[in-house]
């Protein structure tokens, strides 16, 4: 009978495999880190991902939804057209990816900083 | 002390360098190929010539970059070897996620419905947001083929990898249909080919060449070409129309100005008389049709009597043969029985008093909500409503965004976790560039509408106006309602599809970039459908028949089967698409608030929550999904008929059935959350590979 529910392990880091690409080149004679400086990095490197996951969705929702909730209120001129159509139409794609960039290349410094980057 | 990673491997790079060279080398080839086609306009190329050029050359193109990425390697067939670097792959999901209904709906919907249509930009940019901060690193960490591959993984049984499934292909299936009707569409409308179901096989030949033989890697490549004839055909006739309009050719700068423009000639068509003539007209005809269906028997008798002696008095006159058939149709085409005509005065009718308001019913383009939040009881509840039905929809499509399998799908075929980041970002850039572009876009339509259109003598009118008319009346039509042989804005009569491609001959420019702007929604439609199509076969072949039904089947097996179920699942999605379908964009927001229900809460729990369990996953699923679908059936007319529900409708808190999603969602977090609580906690292993997950290496 098929066992149900196994989980595929090696999934996890197949993409070492198929890549083939050498992913830490420790030089020989220096000792292994120790699974508590490991487990505390990992913990330092989760609370930074939460905490920044955290504000940069607090931003998200003030943009997406704050924004148009008060949309009558900003109605000041900007420029030529109301903020509030602006911000809708072009503002808040703009903060998006502005948003989206930043956690990216916040996150590639945690990961360089406590080593856990799989990144070239 | 630890060594540093060597910046990039030699091999990569050279591949990257590759990559830059060839798609250079064919964009410049297709700018040369567009100016050539101009040239050849000039020289007096016919109509019919251009509009085919422009559809079957880039067919060809991405055929033989289909035929050129063929394979039968599993890795390469599912997730493109997963050598896609961020860059290509952002133009790739760009090309997927911009389907017929970003191309060619969007700035229609704008143009229609002002700051309300601006919903549908925010909900479908927004949510890469979500896919980045919440999805994307830790799917590619989990690494393997498809979205209910993690489920299963995660959630440790079939059960949840079966809800999965199902909710996949549905939310695909119904999602590529759309897309089919859409190529069918734009065949049609701009060639000579007269049938509209030849239009969508020859489609489906173009999605199948491409996807057919290479699966995930031949579709990634040929997505990337897509996207650069789609982009392209967007912005050239904006820029244009632009640096007409006001001199700079960069509209989604100046279009600011104009929208003050054509505030001021709001105003102006509010206040003038003959606009106001032409609604009371328009309102006397909606009653006429009103004292008609109060007597539908009698009054249909009187039309029939009417159109027989017209036929009469032309043959006793010897009028000229094509008068008399065109009396002829006028009788044949009378409603058959008195229901049938009372359904067709009403449609009619309802029509007529949209049309019998100020503007021909459209709002003040930049006003936000209905009602105000200052004025009566009745005003301030309109204005709450509808800010209400806003942000429900917002909410959806962004929830949607990040529950959608065959965009998550796209962050597996990246090298590694900093890439699938970075290619969220470059998706996003991609995307944004027509989403900034389709607000200026409607803009700059309503000036040229409102300042050169309106107001000018029936004689004078444009040619497009003729040619599209005869296409599809219920497009555009025009009619001198008071008969003073000038255009007042309440006769005429503009549907939202046609708005971008009849944008180029309203701006007056040369007929090539028509068949551009053909060229380009024809490219976002066969690689959206291409993507929900693979997306589709991949749930069947991987997910169903090689994780449930039979895991030792060898790659190659695997392979066959999917290429196979993919050109059945093809045909059966054409085969549906042809039927035209109605109600298109329900199905599509319908496919958004599903995904969201189904995937988002237990994709996202999964991730962040150790606790999260098989029971609470499928619990979950299940009631997310089930409210969704509820709510919808419940509220939405075209699926109270089919399924014969005649209860009041009753709206909770007046959200409309297309963002049923906003229900299901929290719906479907706080059961997942809930039974997970109640049941026992998920075993060692999978708080373990919820903790592997989470960092992009493990040391």
């Amino acid at each position: 009978m098929r066992p149900a529910g196994r989980l595929q392990r090696a999934g996890c880091d197949r993409q070492q495999q198929v890549t083939g690409r050498e992913v830490q080149a420790v030089p020989s004679g220096a000792a292994h880190p120790s699974p508590s400086d490991l487990v505390a990095r990992q913990r330092a490197h989760w609370r930074g991902v939460r905490r920044w996951t955290a504000g940069l969705l607090a931003c998200w929702i003030l943009s997406s939804f704050g924004m148009p909730y008060w949309a009558r209120s900003l109605d000041l001129s900007l420029g030529g057209s109301p903020f509030s159509f602006w911000w809708a139409a072009q503002g808040a794609m703009l903060l998006d990816l502005v948003l989206v960039v930043l956690y990216a290349w916040v996150m590639h410094r945690l990961d360089r900083r406590l080593d856990l980057g799989d990144g070239v | 002390m630890r060594h540093r990673l060597p910046t990039r491997p030699l091999v990569a790079l050279a591949w990257r360098h590759r990559l830059h060279w060839l798609y250079l080398g064919y964009t410049l080839c297709f700018l040369g190929f567009l100016f050539g086609m101009g040239v050849l306009e000039r020289w007096g190329l016919p109509r019919q010539y251009i509009g085919f050029i422009f559809l079957a050359a880039p067919l060809v193109i991405y055929a033989i970059i289909g035929v050129l990425a063929r394979t039968t390697d599993p890795a390469e067939y599912y997730v493109a070897g997963r050598r896609v670097p961020a860059f290509y792959n952002g133009m790739a999901t760009g090309a997927d996620w911009l389907s017929a209904a970003s191309f060619i709906g969007l700035a229609g919907t704008l143009y229609l419905s002002g700051y309300g249509g601006l919903a549908f930009v925010m909900g479908w940019t927004g949510g890469f947001v979500l896919v980045a901060l919440l999805l994307a690193p830790y799917l590619r960490k989990f690494g393997q083929f498809t979205i209910p591959d993690f489920l299963g993984a995660r959630y440790e049984g079939q059960l949840p990898r079966l809800i999965g499934l199902v909710a996949t292909i549905l939310c695909s299936f119904v999602y590529v249909v759309a897309q089919l009707y859409g190529v069918g569409l734009i065949t049609t409308r701009l060639t000579s080919i007269a049938s509209f179901e030849i239009g969508i096989f020859l489609g489906l030949g173009g999605v199948l060449v491409c996807s057919f033989l290479g699966g995930m890697r031949a579709i990634t490549w040929t997505q990337v070409a897509q996207y650069i004839v789609l982009i392209v055909a967007y912005l050239v006739p904006v820029m244009w129309l632009s640096a007409n309009q006001t001199g700079v050719p960069l509209p989604q700068w100046v279009y600011g100005q104009q929208l003050q423009a054509v505030g001021q000639a709001e105003i102006r068509l509010k206040a003038d008389p003959r606009e106001q003539e032409v609604i009371r007209l328009l309102r006397d005809q909606a009653r006429g049709l009103d004292e008609k269906m109060a007597h539908p028997e009698a009054a249909l008798q009187a039309d029939r009597d009417a159109a027989w002696q017209q036929v009469e008095a032309l043959k006793r006159e010897n009028a000229p043969l094509y008068e008399i058939q065109a009396a002829e149709r006028t009788l044949a085409r009378l409603p058959a029985s008195a229901e049938v005509a009372v359904a067709a005065w009403r449609q009619a009718r309802d029509d007529l008093l949209a049309r019998a308001r100020p503007l021909a019913g459209m709002p003040d383009h930049d006003q936000q909500f209905d009602g105000r939040p200052d004025g009566t009881a009745e005003e301030r509840g309109r204005y709450d409503t509808s800010r209400r039905n806003f942000l429900a929809l917002v909410f959806c499509l962004m929830v949607g965004t990040a529950g959608l399998p065959h965009i998550l799908m796209r962050y597996y075929t990246t090298p590694s976790v900093r890439e699938a980041r970075a290619s969220v970002g470059w998706s996003l850039l991609f995307i944004v560039l027509l989403y900034m572009t389709a607000p200026a876009l409607a803009v700059l339509v309503k000036y040229e509408i409102f300042n050169h259109l309106v107001g000018q003598r029936f004689e004078a009118l444009p040619e497009w106006i003729a040619t599209w008319n005869r296409v599809d009346p219920s497009l555009l039509s025009v009619s001198d309602v008071n008969h003073d042989g000038v255009l007042q804005l309440g006769e005429l009569r503009i549907g939202s599809d046609i708005l971008v491609l009849a944008m180029p001959e309203i701006a007056g420019l040369p007929y090539v970039i028509t068949g551009l702007v053909a060229a380009g929604g024809l490219a976002a439609a066969l690689s959206t459908a291409d993507g929900l199509l693979l997306t589709i076969s991949n749930a069947l072949s991987h997910d169903f028949y090689f994780r449930m039904v039979s895991p030792r089947a060898i790659s190659s097996r695997r392979v066959m089967l999917s290429k196979l179920l993919l050109l059945l699942v093809a045909l059966g999605a054409a085969w549906v698409a042809s039927q035209k379908p109605a109600n298109i964009l329900f199905l599509v927001s319908a496919a958004f608030s599903l995904a969201a229900s189904a995937f988002f809460p237990a994709l996202v729990l999964g991730v962040f929550w150790q606790r999260a369990n098989r029971w609470g996953a499928v619990a979950g699923m299940l009631a997310g999904l089930g409210v969704t679908f509820w709510y919808m059936a419940t509220t939405h007319p075209w699926l109270r008929g089919g399924l014969g529900i005649t209860t009041p409708v009753r709206l909770w808190w007046g959200i409309e059935p297309i963002s049923a999603g906003a229900f299901g969602v929290p719906v479907g977090f706080a059961v997942i959350i809930l039974v997970s609580w109640l049941t026992p906690a998920p075993p060692a292993e999978v708080r373990e590979f919820v903790q592997r997950l989470r960092y992009p290496r493990a040391d």
